[in-house]
């Protein structure tokens, strides 16, 4: 049984991740071909969402871009909760020096807004997709050991996990067998609100020019080329910022559906 | 006119399952200055009745049909603001569990004046003079600071006296309460007990005494009423219903009454092997406030504890809560490392019965793989000799073959306890602690679960340390007995010798509060 809010949130990213989906094999234009013929070319049926200042299909772009934008987003939660999961688990459990050293380090990336945190990475790396995601998944990693630490620190004192280690379970199978699955429910609503940010963390990177690098499109780096053209075409980010904002409501409702659904059990 | 009469009650909740009566066709009254029993089992309707009652159903999508009068006026008819005017000034009402009910960032002054400020116009200082005059009705000592304390600050006790306090307030004409002793210890309950009897008698407030607790209800009120699954199934005068049950489920509830027994101590399955040996244990917590640079500090909980347990005795640990038992339980099966002295077991995984067994199965397995889990852990057998394993374990403590996909929130109370009875005893341990393995279930269920620890330690001849808060509990099962004060023994022997010959005062005052009688 999921809930209302989970299901609305599913249909409207399902309609976008279809979209992207389809994309992968095809699309109506090469979204790098050029056609100076077709410079911001109002939507037509040839080209639904118009063209773009070098004449490019902007719905052929947008295929492509929220394939890049979400890739990104899932490498960057992925290593962000892989590391997240990993040392707010131990923390929480075992306390202690552990949990101080870990909780220390971690308030010390909070400190920095993560967007900051991830030039000074690009800056060291180079740009480039892979690090985005390793900045990115680092500067999110925190925020997931916080809400991790939490929940194991809540299910140590629990008798199951007494239980357990009475039954002989060793440390790891207790962390991750045992307790772990508890967690599920915080677990995917902070892995959705995670993906969120992090469509919206790569898009503003892209935006600022240090993200995906031109010619390929991302739905940040056509919000950022549209800047110049905002008055006299509109058009041209109302349709990237549409798809982006879908995506993140669709998310943002699954996770809440989940939330209110795990607060009613 | 009776001050509170129930008419034809019911109450039923609709969800997506269809509509579910809580409370069918309920009716009783409830006399001025008399103290009323509703009894039964958890999930018999007792509290919707007085959450109906008290008019705190309205906003939870709550049907309820029938009549509830309070001093001629019928509850449910009233509008919302006429409800509030006799809400705390004409029903009061004291919960279970005083931690939870009083506001933890409020002083307890604050909250027994809470119904002076909504329903009188005194001023502040005539609002403190009357707190400070109920404190000490509810025999608070130092009224003025327990005036200014916070229920942190304040005992278990003290706390329900508290809520006691801030329910008489306004002098109500009903006071419910639903289950006020619950979930204290036995010296302190009979002293609530006996105050709340003196309040309705000379305030002439009528007590709507809600409980599982027969052997209470039976001590305090005239009348009583028997609930199960929402139906009123006996009423009428408690001596004549306990002398005299009509109905099958009132007997069967008599008869689970956990009563003194003064069996001679069991010797025949008692071997000479030790399997457990305790001497001078004194155990510590160190105060770690999480700070890095705050000096830690040392609280002793245990004192010069020792104790020898053999092949198939059930031993006895009792004493209230603070005592130090669960501490005690923890040093011996190695979960508590902060302790001096020695702690000899034979057997490499003791195992533990904890209370609540709810939170001791791993709510995401089956019931397979939580039994299972024992033996992939401390075991090379394979998986058909496990599931087997799984299968004898499961007809040993009684329960069907097919519960073993189930998860833990699908099975009743008595069944996730034998579930956590099974899971302990899988890698057939020589000794077992059970600490207060049946304060959470219901009387029938707690006998069954009783009976069933009896006859595994006859069967596998596995030694039991059952700590209980009751001594009832452990009169029945236990052929020795420690008695524990604030993590001293005060005393220990035979069962049978100390319940009849106590010589400590603290053995006799818990003894008395429980209700045994036979003290030489």
């Amino acid at each position: 049984m999921k809930s209302t809010t989970f299901r609305i949130g599913a249909a409207i990213a399902g309609i976008v991740l279809l979209l992207i989906l389809v994309g992968c094999i095809w699309t109506p234009y090469d979204p790098a071909a050029i056609d100076n013929s077709m410079k911001f070319a109002s939507p037509s049926l040839a080209h639904p969402m118009g063209c773009d200042q070098f004449g490019r299909d902007v719905l052929s772009r947008i295929m492509i871009g929220g394939r890049i934008t979400i890739l990104t987003a899932f490498g960057t939660v992925i290593l962000g909760a892989g590391l997240g999961i990993i040392t707010g688990a131990f923390s929480g459990y075992f306390g202690g020096i552990i949990d101080t050293i870990f909780m220390r380090t971690a308030d010390a990336f909070l400190a920095f807004p993560s967007v900051l945190l991830a030039l000074v990475i690009i800056a060291i790396f180079g740009t480039g997709e892979l690090q985005l995601v390793l900045s990115l998944g680092i500067a999110f990693a925190p925020s997931f050991a916080r809400v991790v630490r939490g929940e194991f620190l809540r299910s140590k004192g629990l008798c199951y996990v007494q239980s357990a280690k009475l039954q002989g379970a060793s440390h790891m199978r207790i962390l991750f067998v045992h307790i772990l699955p508890n967690i599920k429910s915080v677990l995917i609503s902070a892995l959705l609100i995670g993906f969120n940010n992090a469509v919206l963390a790569e898009a503003a990177l892209s935006y600022l020019g240090i993200g995906v690098q031109p010619p390929k499109p991302s739905l940040g780096g056509m919000l950022a080329e549209s800047q110049q053209y905002l008055f006299s075409e509109p058009l041209l980010c109302i349709f990237p910022g549409t798809v982006l904002i879908l995506l993140v409501l669709g998310f943002g409702l699954m996770g809440d559906g989940l939330n209110t659904k795990a607060g009613e059990v | 006119m009776a001050l509170l009469e129930v008419k034809k009650l019911t109450i039923s909740f609709s969800s997506s399952k269809g509509i579910q009566k809580v409370v069918d066709n309920l009716s009783f009254s409830v006399e001025k200055g008399e103290i009323f029993g509703l009894v039964g089992e958890s999930g018999s309707g007792k509290t919707m009745t007085a959450l109906a009652v008290a008019g705190l159903l309205r906003h939870r999508n709550a049907i309820i049909t029938g009549e509830i009068f309070i001093d001629g006026k019928d509850v449910l008819k009233l509008s919302s603001a006429e409800l509030r005017k006799i809400q705390g000034k004409e029903i009061g009402m004291i919960f279970q569990e005083p931690m939870t009910s009083l506001n933890p960032s409020k002083t307890v002054g604050l909250q027994i004046e809470e119904t002076l400020r909504l329903h009188t116009r005194l001023s502040k200082e005539e609002r403190k003079a009357r707190a400070l005059e109920v404190i000490a009705e509810a025999e608070l000592p130092e009224p003025e600071k327990i005036y200014s304390s916070y229920p942190h600050q304040l005992s278990g006790g003290q706390r329900q006296r508290a809520m006691i306090a801030a329910a008489i307030t306004s002098g109500p004409k009903i006071l419910l309460a639903d289950e006020p002793t619950t979930a204290l210890d036995v010296t302190v309950q009979s002293e609530i007990l006996s105050l709340i009897e003196r309040l309705c008698s000379s305030n002439g407030t009528a007590v709507l005494f809600i409980s599982h607790d027969l052997s209470i209800v039976r001590m305090l009120c005239r009348r009583m009423l028997v609930m199960e699954n929402g139906i009123a199934v006996e009423d009428g005068n408690s001596d004549d219903i306990f002398e005299n049950p009509m109905q099958p489920y009132t007997k069967e509830l008599i008869a689970a009454i956990p009563k003194f027994v003064s069996k001679p101590a069991k010797d025949s399955c008692i071997y000479d092997k030790v399997v457990l040996k305790v001497s001078g244990l004194d155990a510590y917590y160190t105060n770690n406030s999480g700070k890095m640079l705050r000096k830690k500090t040392k609280v002793q909980v245990l004192r010069d504890l020792s104790l020898t347990v053999h092949k198939g005795e059930i031993v006895g640990l009792c004493g209230e809560s603070g005592c130090g038992k669960t501490t005690f339980a923890r040093c011996i099966l190695a979960l508590h490392k902060e302790y001096t002295g020695s702690i000899e077991s034979s057997t490499n995984h003791p195992q533990m019965v904890f209370q609540d067994a709810g939170s001791s199965l791993n709510p995401t397995k089956t019931v397979e793989w939580i039994l299972e889990e024992p033996l992939k852990n401390c075991t090379v057998l394979s998986k058909e000799q496990r599931s087997k394993c799984v299968r004898e374990m499961l007809y040993l403590v009684k329960l069907p073959e097919e519960l073993r996909t189930r998860y833990p929130h699908q099975l009743s109370g008595g069944q996730r306890q034998r579930v956590s009875i099974a899971s302990a005893l899988m890698l057939q341990p020589e000794f077992l602690v059970a600490d207060e393995p049946v304060s959470a279930l219901d009387v029938t269920v707690q006998k069954q679960i009783l009976d069933l620890l009896e006859e595994i330690a006859h069967e596998t001849g596995v030694s039991i340390l059952l700590i209980s808060h009751d001594l009832r509990t452990v009169s029945r099962l236990c052929n020795y007995v420690l008695i524990m004060k604030n993590g001293v023994v005060v005393e220990e022997g035979k069962t049978s010798d100390v319940f009849s010959h106590p010589s400590d005062e603290y053995t006799k005052k818990l003894l008395i509060s429980a209700g045994y009688k036979d003290i030489a």
